[in-house]
């Protein structure tokens, strides 16, 4: 039996119209946000492939919160059903600065907050544009860590009381 | 005041665990766990208690009764001021459902420090 061959293709998010959002009310701004979201979510698909190859039975749920102090929180939790240990988050964090939005991705501890890998905080212009090639980057390289999202999902030492 | 939710933004993290969070302990409320501090080297949520809308409330633990010095319990509270159980326990079980509570996002609204590390405070 011959194995089979898999071309798969990484998401593209879209630049087109982009410049309708530049001049855009909080309406919009909040359709905005939710195509940033289902932008990295899409990166993070392949992620959630690759450590589902490392790791048998996991759980993986997307989400998004937004709050007063920030414009979005994309995030992929990965967790081992029935398990006291702490499920790990994958997300990205918008949030405004004094000039532009300042973007920050990691991957850490849901309660513990443990620190499993982080890539350097980013500020940029608050121009749609650029949020979106940002959060396409930043994902595409969350994706280089399923190995150290395995290990972390075995570590007995990040067990939750 | 700033008290710090250890770990993530998620919904699930600003909400109360069922069983665990809606019992309390001596000297201790049911309710969110929140700290004055924060571990070396881990992320927490920086939530300013006074942006709190009620009816929820940080209620610091009474050492004197065997709580612990800096914990914090966010807990929806009654017209006396007591911890509403029945309340409590409805956010908890929206926990794991995919939906974000209101009193949820109440808390999300009321971080003023987001992603903070510790040793950064």
């Amino acid at each position: 039996m011959s194995a089979a061959v898999v071309q798969s293709y990484p998401p593209v998010l879209r630049f087109v119209d982009l410049e309708r959002l530049e001049v855009c009310g909080p309406g919009d701004r909040d359709e905005f946000w939710a195509d940033i979201h289902q932008g990295i979510q899409q990166q993070l698909t392949r992620l959630e492939a690759e450590v589902r190859r490392k790791v048998d039975r996991i759980r993986v749920d997307e989400g998004r919160t937004s709050g007063g102090n920030f414009f979005l929180f994309s995030y992929r939790t990965f967790s081992i059903p029935d398990s006291d240990l702490d499920p790990v988050v994958v997300g990205i964090t918008f949030t405004p600065a004094s000039e532009g939005v300042t973007v920050e991705a990691d991957i850490s501890g849901e309660q513990m907050g443990d620190l499993v890998a982080s890539l350097p905080t980013i500020t940029v212009a608050d121009s749609p544009k650029e949020l979106l090639e940002t959060a396409s980057a930043l994902a595409r390289k969350l994706c280089q860590s399923a190995s150290a999202i395995a290990t972390a999902l075995k570590d007995r030492a990040r067990r939750v009381g | 005041m700033i008290v710090y939710v250890w770990g993530n933004l998620t919904s699930d993290n600003f909400t109360p665990r069922p069983g665990k969070d809606t019992t309390g302990g001596p000297g201790q409320q049911p309710g969110l766990s929140a700290q004055a501090s924060i571990p070396a080297g881990r992320k927490a949520q920086g939530i300013d208690v006074g942006k709190l809308r009620l009816p929820l409330k940080a209620i610091p633990d009474d050492t004197a009764q065997g709580g612990a010095h800096g914990h914090f319990a966010i807990a929806p509270i009654d017209e006396k001021g007591d911890v509403d159980i029945q309340q409590l326990e409805a956010w908890a079980n929206t926990r794991g459902t995919g939906r974000t509570h209101e009193f949820t996002q109440i808390l999300l609204d009321a971080v003023v420090e987001p992603n903070v590390r510790g040793n950064a405070t």
